[in-house]
């Protein structure tokens, strides 16, 4: 800046337009399970495909017809990835959908009880929150532990006593990593009533743990594209036969009439790409994860006030969440973007409200902790020394913010309100 | 250096950015979430600072300079610090100034906070106003100096912020903007208070009532009375009102009547001629410090946003002080600020609670 007391001559200079900025940093992502860059083999079927130029798969001419085959060998690769019928493949507009799809196609229109995993995703968990409001739905808790462990005697006893007809499982929690073993609740949640729907939502296990929807006996699986480097826009939802699904809107019999509107062909051809890819290579991922989570564990244990929650096995092993005492976890992630490193308070919001890490919340953490955390989450490709940078960042930037909290304190922050 | 502007989504603070990153620096953008009309069942105040509209403009902007932008909500604060207060003054017959009140309580020691936590050497906002060293100065257009509302941010953020708009003129401002291909270049400006919608205050206030913790009681109407006593008509509620207001008031005769003063405690209104409006003196409490004179000085006080200074005595006495004008002042309302300027450097102000009415210089 110029002399104080005024504006610098340079203010007044000609007008320029933004260029590479002098200050720009390398940047290490790592908020992977918000979403991975599009990978090799999802670019070359796009490529592919816009020169084919497809019309529209349910057709008769012979242009639907090719459209219909392309589509169908999409459907086929996801099928074969997963062992599953193709006729099982429905494809959405992502794992929102996916999830919404599922729950509401899995129940009728009278008053039934859901039990809900605490660590689910937002869409399923305000889902059925939003169906209780309107009387449609009671709902109930699995119980887990602080750390987000699933409690296998409670949920046994919770769904013997409730008998739902739909049980929703988080295969992996995408604040905490933790994985909860689907095929356990399923059986116990068979045992209790044979004609229970079983729905796990996979979004954030593909490609870092085994995807098995036969082995966990669930009748619904959600996925993602763009979490395994997939187009973003989207996802499957995997209809295991017998069920039949009522979607909550008509107007089309395409998906078999499990998800009516034109087939995202665009879409799907580069998605099954990735999903394929991401269960090729997910043993080899796995090790790789395991070795950068204990790596960033170890690390981070030598920053003060610091501390991981939810690492326990099993894991998918991509995801840190740490709280981190009399911090803010929205100004850490601003702070720690400025530096180069992309990280996230959890549930990606547009809106700058801080909202609290909704898995800390339900593993009891309260709201205080809830509003202190960061998530990191990264790739099988992540280097090593990017997580030493970035630990040594957080070492620098966070006495920074916790002054910063002590100093402003904000309304509506319980943490910061005692200060 | 790294700084982070405020950015409102409006034209001002937009070409301070600009005017930022040309010069070089690390730019970071901030957006203050202050007020979201629908979250309250107000009809939307459509394109005022901080609204949702504001806050998509404001991150427009930042996409078109290339630099990073972030919202941070602060709309729980902007209640508990700037509505309530405004609602309650209001009711205990006083004319707030919620714009100071936000800027001492929201805006500036929280981003001045949220800087430093980001790295930031500077805190940057569109306002007019200048700083020369480390004193607050008028800005350069004298129609658009918002020094008045600045008094209240403290030392400790004045040392902090910098106003590149503080030399230019608002044309010149516009210009800018239009150069730059600002969405906003020729937006007109925000006149009215960002939370209340078209109705006006007075309806914000009773729809709100409850939840600004003031009675129903309070914003009932009730009589008009002239300087001796006598009622001479009604008033739709005190906080309808304004000390030195002529319109609006349901008295009997053609004589022209202003308020004089609001009594919340029997709900009244005095009225009375233009030359009963005069002021001699104003007793101002939770003085601010820019740079105040420890003894007793000469000093041009403002008590209005648009108003011109008068001459008078500031006699400081920790967080109070009092003030003598040399010539009588007109219509001063309690509630509002009294800014004490020294030349064109702001050394401080406080809020008028007390008016000494009376023609004669003590």
């Amino acid at each position: 800046m110029g002399p104080k007391g005024g504006p610098s001559p340079c203010y007044a200079t000609g007008v320029s337009r933004p260029g590479p900025a002098a200050w720009a940093r390398p940047r290490v992502y790592l908020d992977v399970n918000a979403g991975l860059p599009l990978c090799a083999a999802a670019r070359t079927a796009m490529a592919e495909l816009m020169a084919e130029a497809p019309a529209n798969p349910s057709s008769i001419h012979a242009e639907g017809r090719a459209a219909r085959a392309r589509l169908e060998r999409a459907r086929r690769q996801v099928a074969g990835a997963l062992a599953v019928d193709p006729l099982e493949v429905v494809w959405t507009s992502g794992g929102t959908e996916s999830n919404v799809l599922a729950i509401h196609g899995a129940l009728g229109d009278g008053p039934a009880d859901v039990v809900v995993d605490p660590l689910s995703h937002p869409s399923v968990t305000e889902t059925l929150r939003r169906l209780q409001a309107r009387g449609r739905v009671r709902l109930h808790t699995l119980p887990v532990d602080d750390q987000g462990r699933l409690d296998p005697a409670g949920a046994r006893a919770l769904l013997a006593a409730v008998r739902p007809a739909l049980v929703s499982v988080c295969v992996a929690s995408h604040e905490l990593g933790v994985v909860h073993d689907v095929a356990a609740v399923a059986r116990a949640a068979r045992a209790a009533d044979p004609t229970v729907r079983v729905h796990a939502d996979a979004v954030q296990a593909l490609g870092k743990i085994p995807v098995d929807p036969r082995g966990w006996d669930a009748d619904l699986v959600s996925l993602s594209a763009h979490k395994v480097g997939g187009p973003a826009g989207v996802g499957v939802l995997l209809v295991r036969r017998p069920m039949r699904l009522e979607p909550p809107w008509a107007g089309g019999e395409q998906e078999r009439g499990h998800r009516p509107g034109t087939e995202p062909l665009w879409a799907a051809v580069p998605a099954a790409a990735a999903i394929a890819d991401a269960v090729a290579r997910q043993p080899a991922a796995a090790r790789a994860l395991a070795e950068r989570h204990r790596h960033l564990l170890r690390r981070i244990a030598t920053v003060d006030g610091v501390r991981p929650v939810g690492c326990i096995e099993p894991s998918t092993h991509n995801t840190v969440l740490l709280t981190c005492d009399g911090a803010d976890g929205q100004i850490l992630v601003m702070a720690l973007d400025l530096e180069g490193f992309a990280v996230s308070t959890g549930a990606a919001c547009s809106a700058g409200q801080a909202r609290p890490v909704a898995a800390l919340l339900a593993t009891g953490h309260g709201e205080a902790a809830a509003r202190q955390a960061v998530r990191v989450s990264f790739s099988h490709e992540t280097d090593l020394a990017d997580l030493d940078r970035f630990v040594e960042t957080l070492r620098v930037v966070l006495p920074r913010v916790r002054r910063a909290v002590r100093q402003a304190p904000t309304a509506g922050a319980p943490a910061m309100e005692a200060s | 250096m790294r700084i982070v502007c405020a950015m409102s989504g409006g034209v001002d603070s937009s070409v301070a950015a600009a005017l930022l990153v040309e010069a070089g620096h690390e730019v970071v953008g901030i957006t203050m979430r202050l007020y979201d009309a629908s979250a309250h069942g107000e009809a939307s105040a459509g394109g005022r600072c901080c609204s949702p509209a504001e806050v998509y403009r404001a991150r427009e902007v930042c996409d078109l300079l290339g630099i990073p932008h972030y919202v941070v909500d602060e709309s729980e604060l902007f209640w508990q610090r700037v509505i309530v207060p405004f609602g309650r003054d209001y009711a205990a017959g006083r004319t707030p100034n919620p714009c100071t009140r936000c800027n001492q309580h929201v805006k500036f020691p929280p981003l001045v906070a949220r800087a430093r936590a980001l790295g930031a050497e500077r805190l940057a906002t569109g306002h007019y106003a200048r700083k020369v060293g480390n004193a607050l100065c008028r800005a350069a257009d004298p129609r658009k100096d918002q020094s008045y509302f600045l008094f209240s941010m403290g030392r400790a953020a004045l040392s902090f912020v910098e106003f590149p708009l503080g030399g230019m003129t608002k044309d010149e401002v516009r210009a800018r903007a239009r150069a730059l291909g600002l969405p906003s270049a020729d937006a007109p400006d925000s006149q009215e208070l960002c939370f209340v919608s078209s109705d006006g205050h007075a309806a914000f206030l009773e729809r709100h009532a409850a939840r600004l913790g003031v009675s129903g009681e309070a914003l009932a109407e009730g009589p008009v009375l002239d300087r001796a006593g006598r009622v001479v008509g009604t008033h739709g509620g005190i906080h309808t009102v304004t000390v030195g207001q002529r319109r609006g008031l349901a008295v009997a005769g053609t004589r022209r009547r202003y308020v004089l003063s609001i009594v919340p405690e029997q709900r009244a209104v005095v009225v009375g001629d233009a030359k009963d409006l005069q002021v001699a003196g104003l007793e101002v409490g939770e003085v601010c410090d820019l740079g105040l004179p420890a003894e007793p000085f000469s000093a041009r006080v403002q008590v209005r946003h648009r108003s011109r200074p008068y001459e008078a005595v500031v006699v400081p006495g920790g967080r109070r002080a009092r003030v003598r004008f040399q010539e009588p002042v007109s219509a001063v309302a309690p509630g509002q600020a009294a800014v004490f300027y020294v030349g064109e450097r702001v050394v401080g102000g406080g809020w008028i609670d007390r008016v000494h009415p009376g023609d004669a210089s003590p």
